[in-house]
């Protein structure tokens, strides 16, 4: 018989919930995203603000849509971290009191395993090299001995924030990276900016500074243009690298900035070069949502009493041991 | 005339014949998913820059393959065939010590002022008896604790994919060799690993582990 999970995800921006089936069937998901302002980011405060009104709806619709009762359910998987402490509890207080209410076992998710549980089940990736890009991680990942192994990661900010904080200081509202894409479609100049790969890690905040500054005097569609080919370049040339040393036959790219084209058209050529299969996300399960929680859950079956449902501000990817 | 033997993310490595000796050819093809503009630019420099490394590497002791010739229009650098397995495949039972002359080797590089930039066991090749260092692709002059510290964080993280037992034999074994190599002052070097570890995103678990 096909299990049944509840996921929540409340990370940052988004809160979510879905119900899938262990068959690997998205029942439903529904999401409400919280945006801030024009020109500021995700204020913590706000954004749980967000999470707690809209969270009585969203799980309402998500069981509705799935056509399914709390009872129905085996399992409840929430996002335990990394993320946004105030937003992660609105998550975790929800599947806590589902969880006691109903007596459903718990099932606490690394919220960058969910990013990429789904995206293997969505691609039909076995066993990838993984390209993790979001505004929380910028990880270059692969399993080796049970767990995902760092094969390359930001030593500082991440590409969302890159894309964010730029965006942002340009004066548009978070998630700013589509905007970034389409100034930086009508860009023409290449400027140089700093390209930082030391070994197989990157660093993106020379880039922001530069770029920063460099509104003074370049047209802003040249500094998105020259931003974009320099990030995305260190990126395609440390997922090259990994690709090569692991001698893996996939590249699953995950995350929301999987969505931008630039970036797509350049990894295709860098899987062409090593001969492996490009394999991204749909556009709709790559950003965070409540089903990457469920599959997630579903994948690890690792409940554990509601006292012991925490949340975790800071959690390393490669502290988590998958199954 | 010549052979494709390894597909890099970095460059092609070819063999094939310089003057009748059997030579790797290194060639640094371009990547047409980089702005050629860029994409000119670090081939360019980072075929100098090697170069001028492992010339600079072996004045200094340090056993790399031997330069024959270099071509910048091409970003070719053509050198000795160095035939053997990589330390990542092989086992170091028995007396051999392997992981202690590669550590001895970095230290060596880092007591020169040369970061190698990518110690991989991938880069380091048993050649009969001796160990060889490869690939000074990413290498760069330095003499800061910062990025010595960076090259031995990088030697740590490819150890430890393995078992955690073997990791922490391995690395013992490697960080001798490094104090052997680099000298009298390795330990803030070694020392700055940790907090270089600590920097990295979320390794300040919320659980204090």
């Amino acid at each position: 018989m096909a299990t049944l999970a509840l996921g929540i995800e409340s990370t940052a921006h988004t809160f979510g919930a879905s119900v899938m089936s262990s068959s690997g069937k998205i029942l439903s998901d529904v999401r409400e995203v919280y945006r801030g302002p024009e020109g500021s980011g995700i204020h913590p405060r706000e954004a749980s603000r967000h999470h707690s009104e809209v969270a009585p709806g969203v799980l309402g619709r998500s069981l509705r849509e799935a056509k399914v009762k709390v009872s129905d359910l085996g399992l409840v998987a929430y996002s335990a971290g990394p993320g946004l402490g105030p937003c992660l509890r609105v998550g975790a207080v929800v599947a806590r009191s589902i969880s006691e209410y109903y007596s459903k076992p718990i099932v606490p998710v690394h919220h960058a395993i969910g990013h990429i549980e789904l995206g293997c089940l969505l691609t039909g990736a076995r066993d990838p090299v993984c390209l993790l890009i979001s505004g929380g991680h910028t990880a270059i990942l692969a399993e080796k001995s049970g767990r995902w192994r760092f094969f390359g990661e930001t030593l500082d900010i991440t590409i969302g924030q890159l894309l964010d904080q730029f965006g942002r200081f340009l004066g548009f509202g978070s998630p700013c990276g589509p905007r970034i894409e389409e100034l930086a479609n009508r860009g023409k100049k290449y400027i140089r900016m700093p390209y930082t790969v030391k070994g197989n890690d990157l660093s993106f905040s020379g880039i922001l500074t530069f770029s920063k500054n460099l509104t003074k005097s370049e047209r802003v569609e040249d500094v998105a243009y020259s931003l974009q080919e320099t990030a995305f370049a260190m990126l395609c040339e440390a997922t090259e690298r990994a690709l090569a040393f692991t001698e893996k036959k996939e590249l699953l790219v995950t995350g929301g900035v999987a969505a931008n084209g630039r970036l797509g058209a350049m990894l295709d050529e860098v899987c062409t070069r090593q001969g492996v299969e490009l394999k991204v996300t749909p556009q709709r399960y790559a950003g965070d949502c409540g089903t990457q929680i469920a599959w997630a859950g579903l994948v690890a079956k690792k409940s554990v009493t509601p006292e012991n449902a925490f949340v975790r501000q800071s959690w390393r990817l490669d502290q988590v041991e998958i199954a | 005339m010549t052979r494709l033997i390894k597909r890099g993310a970095e460059a092609d490595i070819l063999l094939g014949k310089w003057r009748d000796i059997q030579a790797i050819f290194k060639v640094r093809k371009s990547r047409k998913y980089m702005h050629p503009e860029l994409d000119d630019l670090l081939r360019s420099q980072r075929t100098l820059r090697e170069a001028e490394l492992i010339k600079e590497a072996k004045d200094n002791g340090v056993r790399c393959p031997r330069l024959y010739f270099v071509n910048l229009e091409d970003s070719t650098i053509i050198m000795e065939y160095v035939k053997g397995p990589r330390l990542k495949d092989v086992s170091d039972e028995g007396n051999t010590n392997l992981f202690g002359i590669m550590g001895n080797m970095l230290g060596k590089l880092h007591r020169s002022g040369i970061i190698h930039g990518d110690p991989t066991t991938s880069n380091f090749i048993l050649y009969g008896d001796e160990l060889v260092v490869l690939d000074f692709g990413l290498s760069f002059r330095s003499n800061t604790i910062e990025d010595r510290a960076v090259d031995l964080h990088l030697v740590k993280e490819v150890l430890s994919g393995d078992d955690p037992l073997e990791f922490r034999r391995k690395y013992a074994k490697f960080l001798e060799g490094y104090k052997v190599g680099f000298g009298t002052a390795s330990d803030e070097t070694i020392g700055r690993v940790k907090q270089i570890e600590k920097r990295g995103r979320y390794a300040r678990s919320s659980w204090g582990e």
